[in-house]
């Protein structure tokens, strides 16, 4: 007799069903019935995932979720091994690092690697008191003075904060190693150590390594190296090799002791190969305690010729780093003796190559580091950085920020049809907002929205098809070619066809959530668009709708600031369930901030919500203060542009676009009213009056009403 | 007929290997010149005449024409080669700049396969690689591909193999060859190669570690891919690839018995495979945490952490670590568990 399985045993079922078919190779989700097996069938989906493009979007999801997890799980242990409360409002001091995972670091411990980073960098900012530059703040002041050396002051001071800036990473390390579930602190020294090209180009570069990384290093005994290079490889770790033995039985608080002592040997060590105060000029050599050594000039380049050492050659180190590739050269350079454009300007590519970029050298490298740039940076804005030039920036930034951190952000290209189906082109960005894990502001948040929801708590929203009507042909004359007597002929003669939109019950229209977020919103502004947010995502929680809704506003990549769409819930990217979308609401800041591209952003934000609607009914809300800003180059205004790409957008759309603008702020007109099919202003006296925003959505709610009892009435 | 399945003279039809080069002579001669000069400032330094030539190198125009349209490129101009390259071969061909520690950029162009039924596109052919360009592991390439750099294999590195391999008295065609590397791509390389296997593969391949790197190849095979499938595409010509070309003694087992296994065989496998994965990271792991003397002072230093901090110079540490009496020890132990995983696959397992 066959019993029937109890719940665990028909889970336990289902799992093994689920099992035996990975196993056996096929594909058990019905979506991608086509795609090829890929590793994530049968390992699982593993943090390695996360930011690795090569993975399937839908793979790279559940990753992501994941890491950012795991990365606030690392943050809360720092914070709390540093001796600060940690509750369930805890808001990190440091964004999430990604800049590891977008190198050619294998994925799953570079995922690892941006985990240490963010843990490192919160704990950082979380212990002023265990920061060793601000212990040695008076040393820092004025070294020379403090170690009596003769060296130049500012070159010394220079070496020192370099040195300072070494050790204490290194005293930071030896501190949380000693915390538990850490691990991607090391993860990330060991990424750190495999990003060194071991060519020991600078000072710091060669502080740096001793200090850091010396323990997992190869031997550079072993390696060719310029003897300038190694002998201050060989001070430097002598002088360490004491401090390095010494720091694991080290109690924390007096790591910072160790760490002065070790700062002030290192620079004394130093101290003999640097330039001297009368030297300061030439910065080349320095001749002391018998040292015959030299910085970034070889003595090949100055027997008075314009000679440039080999670019990657074994030369002597620099100082410092320098900041670009003319520098470097510059550097490289350093003082050419006689006149070195005799010979230049007597070649003969010297007049040609002179003649628009100005007889100097400096001139030349500038124009050669610019060309180069653009041969070997990035192609386009809107395109990832290149794995190659984040290790790059890497490299010179260890232990502090990388230029990938936050949400991962996209870049697209979009395109907007303005006036006469006029193509305009802009760049932007996308990214998704961390929800947050604050109760106390989601409740708060929830309560100001409840009014509100309660008078939007209607589906409002129809779906509308396309439905052919059959109707008898009719000629124009008094003929009715329907009387005529006809032996035999087809029906379709007769026939012709109408369409008209009616109200379906089939399809699931798309709300669309539309949010300026510039800097012109005040914070009373902000708390309006939160409230209007969370009672439109709670409205509709339980409802057939799919619902869209974003932020737009700017966001500085790589440098620079672009115009940015952060989605605060997206059925396909957010990591997020539809229910736990205010969630995302309530991590908005309290006030605007950036600039907007208005037209471009809506315009990609709309495309979007097409995609999704799939020729349904779009319904798009845009909640702003209308302060509009210009998207496109031209002669169109801001406003123009918005007015243009509304114009566009509703001749584009079939009928299937419905739009609401709330305009908050706003007492008079809005420019758009003849256009748009609702407006709702809210004016200042009212933006936190959440009962008075109610009513006016109350009136919103009636004349959709209507509207919807229109449709489905032609659907009847 | 060419791989679109029109005929040649048709409009439309995907440019061939040999018009491919023809249009991208002039900038591949373009190329060489340039990294010529780049090695000779790079190891021999130079004057300030020779900064300005490689800055006029980079800013020189270079005509090119594809089969419908001139086109006026520069190398300082990543967005004009792009556009060019994109029309001389319509997507088959991919331009990856990198730069370098000089700051210089090097150049990797090659003939890329794109293939529905792959998880990754394939390399089939190497244009032009620059002197130093970075390629860590020869099996995979990074790509920019839409904005995204992405991973593909590799297979341009076995065209001279299977070159030589077909050549029976008369020069194989370079469509014949493209027909092999996409039948071992599609049906091997795809599921037997992964990304997430660098560490362990690059580790043994500097370590010494042969049956490891096929037991890896061997099981993510037997995992990610449709054994049925597979076992339709075996061919004598890929049985021999896996023997001369690329020699994987392990897979090529595997893919002599499969067309012979009864169906529950061929169901048991992957099954084990799973098991025995598990097995073998374990053992792999307990391989890394071998703590061998490092450093100036000796100290115990796990493997781990000695490759994963050298990810990019492995061969650097693996001289130094081939001394270490405790890696030849784990290596050995490593080393038997792998073979005895292969032998239990193919000889005594299910199959």
């Amino acid at each position: 007799m066959r019993t029937k399985p109890t719940k665990k045993r028909r889970g336990a079922r289902r799992r093994a069903r689920a099992e035996l078919s990975r196993a056996q190779g096929t594909v058990t989700s019905s979506a991608y019935s086509y795609r090829r097996k890929s590793k994530a069938d049968w390992a699982g989906v593993s943090l390695g995932s996360a930011f690795n493009a090569s993975c399937d979007y839908y793979e790279r999801l559940p990753a992501r979720a994941l890491f950012y997890r795991f990365t606030r799980e690392s943050q809360m242990a720092v914070t709390e091994y540093a001796g600060v409360s940690v509750g369930p409002g805890f808001e990190p001091a440091t964004k999430p690092q990604l800049s590891p995972a977008y190198t050619g670091y294998p994925s799953a411990l570079a995922a690892l690697a941006a985990i240490g980073q963010s843990a490192f960098l919160e704990f950082e900012a979380r212990v002023p008191e265990r920061i060793l530059f601000t212990r040695m703040d008076g040393y820092l002041a004025d070294p020379t003075r403090h170690d009596e050396v003769d060296s130049d002051p500012e070159v010394y001071q220079r070496l020192a904060r370099a040195v300072t800036r070494s050790v204490q990473s290194r005293l930071l390390l030896e501190d949380l190693s000693r915390a538990r579930r850490l691990t991607s602190i090391e993860m990330y020294r060991l990424f750190l150590a495999s990003q060194l090209t071991m060519r020991f180009r600078s000072l710091p570069e060669i502080v740096e390594s001793v200090v850091l990384y010396s323990d997992v290093l190869p031997s550079w005994e072993e390696f060719e190296l310029h003897r300038t290079t190694r002998k201050l490889l060989q001070e430097v770790a002598d002088v360490s090799e004491r401090y390095l033995g010494l720091l694991s039985g080290t109690e924390s608080e007096r790591l910072l002791d160790l760490g002065i002592g070790w700062v002030r040997d290192v620079c004394k060590a130093i101290a003999p190969y640097l330039p001297g105060d009368e030297e300061k000029e030439d910065a080349l050599s320095r001749n002391g305690s018998g040292h015959q050594l030299l910085f970034g000039q070889d003595e090949a380049a100055l027997d008075g010729e314009e000679k440039i050492p080999p670019l990657d050659g074994l030369g002597p180190p620099m100082l410092f780093e320098p900041e670009s590739l003319a520098d470097q050269v510059v550097e490289q350079l350093g003082q050419i003796a006689g006149n070195p454009f005799a010979a230049f300007r007597e070649s003969s590519i010297g007049p040609l190559l002179l003649s628009d970029v100005g007889d100097t050298t400096t001139a030349i490298l500038r124009r050669f580091a610019s060309t180069v740039c653009r041969a070997s940076g990035r192609a386009s804005e809107w395109e990832d950085i290149r794995s190659d030039l984040v290790e790059a920036i890497l490299r010179s930034s260890a232990f502090s920020e990388g230029p990938l951190q936050g949400a991962a952000a996209s870049g697209h290209e979009v395109t907007v049809l303005l006036g006469d189906n006029e193509p305009m082109s802009g760049a932007l960005f996308e990214e998704v907002i961390q929800p947050s894990d604050d109760s106390a502001e989601y409740e708060r948040l929830m309560q100001e929205a409840k009014p509100i929801a309660e008078a939007l708590r209607r589906q409002l929203y129809p779906n509308v098809e396309d439905t052919a009507q059959v109707e008898r042909a009719r000629t124009s004359g008094t003929l009715d070619a329907g009387r005529l007597a006809l032996g035999d002929v087809s029906d379709a003669v007769f026939r012709r066809y109408s369409f008209e939109q009616r109200a379906s019950r089939r399809g699931r229209p798309v709300l669309l959530l539309v949010c300026d977020g510039s800097g012109s919103l005040r914070e009373s502004q902000m708390a309006t668009l939160k409230a209007l947010s969370a009672a439109w995502l709670t409205s509709t929680a339980r409802t057939r709708i799919q619902v869209l809704a974003g932020l737009y506003h700017s966001g500085v990549f790589h440098g620079a600031s672009h115009p940015t769409v952060e989605w605060i819930y997206h059925p396909r990217k957010s990591l997020v369930s539809r229910s736990e979308a205010v969630r995302s609401v309530a991590a908005l800041p309290k006030r605007g901030s950036g600039n907007q591209a208005d037209a471009l952003s809506v315009a990609f934000m709309l495309e979007e919500a097409r995609q999704l609607a799939q020729d349904r009914m779009v319904y798009l809300i845009l909640i702003s203060d209308t302060e509009w800003i210009r998207s496109f180059s031209g002669n169109r205004t801001a406003a123009q542009e918005m007015f243009d790409f509304f114009q566009t957008a509703y001749d584009g759309s079939d009928g299937k676009l419905h739009t609401t603008l709330v305009a908050l702020n706003v007492d008079g007109k809005t420019g758009l009213e003849e256009l748009l099919d609702n407006v709702i202003t809210v004016p200042e006296a009212e933006l936190t009056d959440y009962a008075a925003v109610a009513e006016k959505i109350s009136l919103y709610v009636a004349s959709m009403m209507v509207e919807r009892r229109r449709t489905e009435a032609k659907g009847r | 007929m060419n791989e679109t399945g029109y005929a040649d003279t048709h409009l439309y039809s995907s440019p061939t290997g040999e018009e491919i080069g023809r249009t991208l002579a002039p900038l591949l001669e373009h190329l060489r010149s340039y990294d010529a000069f780049r090695l000779q400032l790079e190891k021999d330094g130079g004057t300030v005449i020779d900064i300005a030539s490689m800055t006029s190198i980079l800013n020189e125009s270079i005509d090119v024409s594809t089969r419908y349209q001139s086109y006026i490129v520069r190398l300082s101009d990543q967005t004009s080669l792009r556009r060019f390259i994109w029309s001389a071969a319509y997507g088959n061909v991919h331009m990856q700049v990198r730069q370098l520690a000089s700051g210089l950029p090097a150049y990797y162009l090659c003939r890329v396969r794109r293939d529905y039924w792959c998880n990754y596109g394939l390399v089939v052919e190497d244009l032009y690689t620059s002197p130093g360009y970075p390629i860590h592991d020869e099996r995979f390439v990074q790509l920019m591909d839409l904005g995204r750099e992405v991973y593909h294999l590799r297979l341009s590195q076995f065209r001279d193999g299977v070159r030589t391999m077909l050549d029976n008295g008369s020069a194989a065609s370079p469509e014949d060859i493209d027909r092999l590397l996409y039948s071992v791509g599609r049906n091997v390389f795809d599921s037997a190669w992964h990304e997430d296997q660098r560490p362990g593969v690059l580790t043994a391949d500097n370590l010494d570690l042969p049956f490891f790197k096929q037991a890896i190849e061997l099981l993510y095979l037997l995992l990610s891919s449709d054994l049925c499938e597979l076992r339709r595409a075996v061919t004598d010509d890929i049985l021999q690839f896996l023997s001369e070309v690329y020699e994987q003694p392990a897979i090529r087992a595997l893919m002599t018995k499969l067309p012979d296994l009864e169906g529950d065989a061929l169901n048991d496998l992957p099954r084990s495979a799973l098991s025995l994965y598990v097995r073998l990271s374990r053992d792999f792991s307990r391989f890394m945490n071998t703590e061998v003397a490092w450093g100036r002072k000796n100290r115990p230093t796990p493997i781990y952490k000695l490759v994963f901090a050298n990810f990019s110079r492995l061969g650097l540490i693996a001289t130094q670590l081939a001394r270490s009496d405790a890696v030849e020890e784990a290596r050995a132990l490593l080393e038997g568990r792998a073979e005895a995983m292969i032998d239990e696959l193919i000889n005594n397992g299910s199959a």
